[in-house]
């Protein structure tokens, strides 16, 4: 229809001021999608671990450092006392407890987190890992090692094969030499790319007979599972209770925290873009005063001409859309890998958060880019359709 | 009654601009016949545009009647004079007034589009308009790259898009040399007789007044009949 025609040819008659509009937008679309689509990673990679913290109801860490990224950096400095174990398992309704090691060690050079088990107990207590390889760990066989499927890949290391593990300085001048039983994966990177051993062999690396990093507890009910971690904590006022549903309130709270905080960027950013096009509108409607006032003296309706700017507007915002979503596509993606370089990772066990791209947040940057495009096109439209006939046609 | 294509009652119009009003009509009593090619000559700010817009419904009298084939154009309303314009009246401007990002095609085009007439409609309309004033070779032009004459061809046709009762011509040969002017006049006197519209024609050009059927002068707003 023509009232379109003419929009799109008021539109390539004027490249660089329309092209410089359409970035405006562009910025805008992009930076929401990058937001959007990071957020959506983050989620993914939260809900995995939630995931991956097993059949574990209740996980009780030392609650005297920060966090468990202590515990997991600096391993021996944030162990509980061994006895702590039986103590917890005598609990009521508490069905089943398992010690566990956390260390980093060098396996083969490479820099990963181990988790030194009791597979028994283990099992018992979380339904045990997901084996894709292989099989799981089983009691006695004291050299076996299961490997989390990325560290497989990294090493290239296959079933039967050797693995030497050494202990990290002041421990480096222990090892061990295990053999490859399994592969898991859990979807969680930084799981992924470490291994499971017998727990005695995690504490003979670190001298650190006596301790536990964590204990794995499950309850005869899921009903109890707020009972039984608050005694846990009232008892044992050392340590630290986690359980799934605090660490999903805990994280959630923070997304969205997250996300609110990155819509009011990308927010702010698409309102400066729609002075953009309010401006590029504006002076377009002064320019062609005079076709204004033929086309309504011809006989177009103040709907005709209110149309025609609005369809302006909506191009520029689909253009800005399209562009926006490429741009934004491509720099989430180096945004990502950028910042997987740059954050504390150990080692080359880096969590990265890959970008999710789906319709859910490509759909929304494309709308919100056309939609305040075409509201910042309504004004200036609105100016256009009021225009006075015999005024616009003097007009030189 | 109805053989008057254009007929005004004690028409005036006054401009008030800040404290100061001026009096661009005092009054003006004008009839054009059905059919009939009718030019108004007068001096710049002698009120003749002013009295051109009205009769044309792009402007409103202050006081006074304004009767367009039948209708009294000072009572409808602003949408009502849209449809109006649109089916009614043809405008022909001084400078043209084309469309610059559309084909002559699409300039003829543009008013059928707005009377929503359908695809077919519309071509059949637009060539034989080409035809008529001898541009079917230059459809695919823009404006600029058209001359004086030729553009002035297809805001003769532009105007006759949707076969108006009545065309209104500004200064149509204002920015045109004598050849063309000329040219002009006989085509509005063959598609009078062609489509038998009538014309008013505002102008200070003798060419344009001399090849019509009555010249009315207008001087300060009053209307003088000449011939």
């Amino acid at each position: 229809m023509s009232l379109m025609i003419m929009a799109w040819r008021n539109l390539i008659r004027r490249k660089l001021r329309t092209g410089l509009t359409v970035a405006g937008i562009a910025v805008g679309v992009a930076l929401i999608l990058v937001l959007l689509s990071l957020v959506a990673g983050i989620d993914v990679q939260v809900r995995s671990s939630i995931r991956s913290l097993g059949g574990a109801d209740i996980t009780v860490y030392n609650g005297t450092v920060t966090g468990i990224r202590q515990s997991f950096l600096f391993g021996s400095s944030a162990t509980l006392n061994e006895s702590l174990v039986g103590e917890i398992g005598n609990l009521p309704n508490v069905y089943s407890v398992s010690p566990e090691s956390l260390e980093v060690v060098s396996a083969d050079g490479a820099l990963a987190p181990v988790w030194g088990i009791d597979p028994q107990t283990f099992d018992r207590t979380t339904g045990g890992l997901n084996i894709i390889d292989g099989r799981q760990l089983s009691v006695g066989n004291e050299n076996g090692v299961v490997l989390g499927k990325e560290l497989q890949q990294f090493l290239d290391l296959s079933l039967g094969d050797t693995l030497l593990v050494q202990g990290r300085p002041p421990h480096d001048a222990n090892n061990v030499s295990l053999t490859i039983v399994g592969v898991y994966e859990t979807g969680q990177n930084i799981v992924d790319r470490g291994l499971y051993v017998q727990r005695g062999v995690v504490l003979n690396l670190t001298d650190s007979q006596g301790t536990v990093t964590s204990i794995l507890v499950k309850v005869n009910d899921p009903n109890f599972v707020s009972s039984v971690s608050d005694e846990i904590s009232t008892l044992f006022p050392e340590t630290r209770v986690v359980t799934p549903a605090n660490i999903i309130a805990q994280s959630s709270q923070l997304l969205n925290t997250l996300t609110l905080f990155f819509a009011t960027i990308g927010f702010v950013a698409l309102v400066a873009g729609s002075f953009g096009v309010i401006n590029t509108m504006l002076i377009s409607v002064f320019e062609r005063t005079k076709e204004i006032g033929t086309m309504k003296a011809i006989g177009a309706k103040q709907t005709a001409v209110l149309k025609m700017f609005v369809y302006e507007a909506i191009a520029i915002g689909c253009l800005g859309g399209v562009i926006g979503l490429l741009i934004g596509g491509f720099s989430s993606f180096v945004l990502s890998e950028f910042a997987g370089r740059v954050l504390p990772a150990v080692g080359r066990v880096g969590a990265r958060v890959v970008p999710v791209l789906t319709l859910e947040n490509l759909v929304p940057s494309f709308i919100l880019g056309v939609a305040t495009s075409t509201l910042a096109g309504l004004y200036p439209a609105w100016r256009a359709a009021r225009m006075k006939i015999v005024e616009a046609l003097r007009y030189a | 009654m109805l053989e008057h294509m254009v007929e005004t009652l004690n028409l005036k119009k006054t401009y008030k601009k800040k404290k100061i009003s001026v009096d661009a009509l005092r009054g003006v009593n004008l009839v054009v016949p059905k059919g009939e090619v009718v030019s108004i000559m007068g001096t710049s700010g002698s009120g003749k545009t002013t009295l051109l817009n009205i009769i044309g419904g792009v402007d409103r009298p202050t006081v006074g009647e304004v009767k367009v084939d039948g209708v009294d154009i000072a009572r409808l309303k602003e949408s009502q004079l849209a449809v109006f314009r649109l089916e009614k009246i043809g405008f022909i401007f001084q400078f043209y007034n084309l469309f610059p990002m559309l084909s002559a095609f699409e300039n003829i085009e543009f008013p059928l589009i707005l009377a929503k007439k359908s695809k077919i409609e519309r071509e059949a309309r637009v060539w034989s308009l080409l035809e008529a004033v001898g541009m079917k070779d230059r459809a695919d032009h823009r404006p600029d790259e058209l001359s004086g004459g030729e553009q002035q061809r297809i805001g003769i046709a532009r105007a006759l898009a949707n076969n108006p009762a009545l065309v209104l011509a500004d200064e149509p040969t204002g920015d045109l040399d004598s050849e063309n002017a000329t040219a002009f006049m006989k085509l509005v006197r063959q598609l009078n007789k062609t489509y038998t519209q009538t014309f008013l024609i505002v102008t200070h050009d003798p060419i344009v007044s001399k090849e019509c059927d009555k010249i009315y002068m207008i001087r300060d707003g009053e209307l003088h009949k000449s011939q």
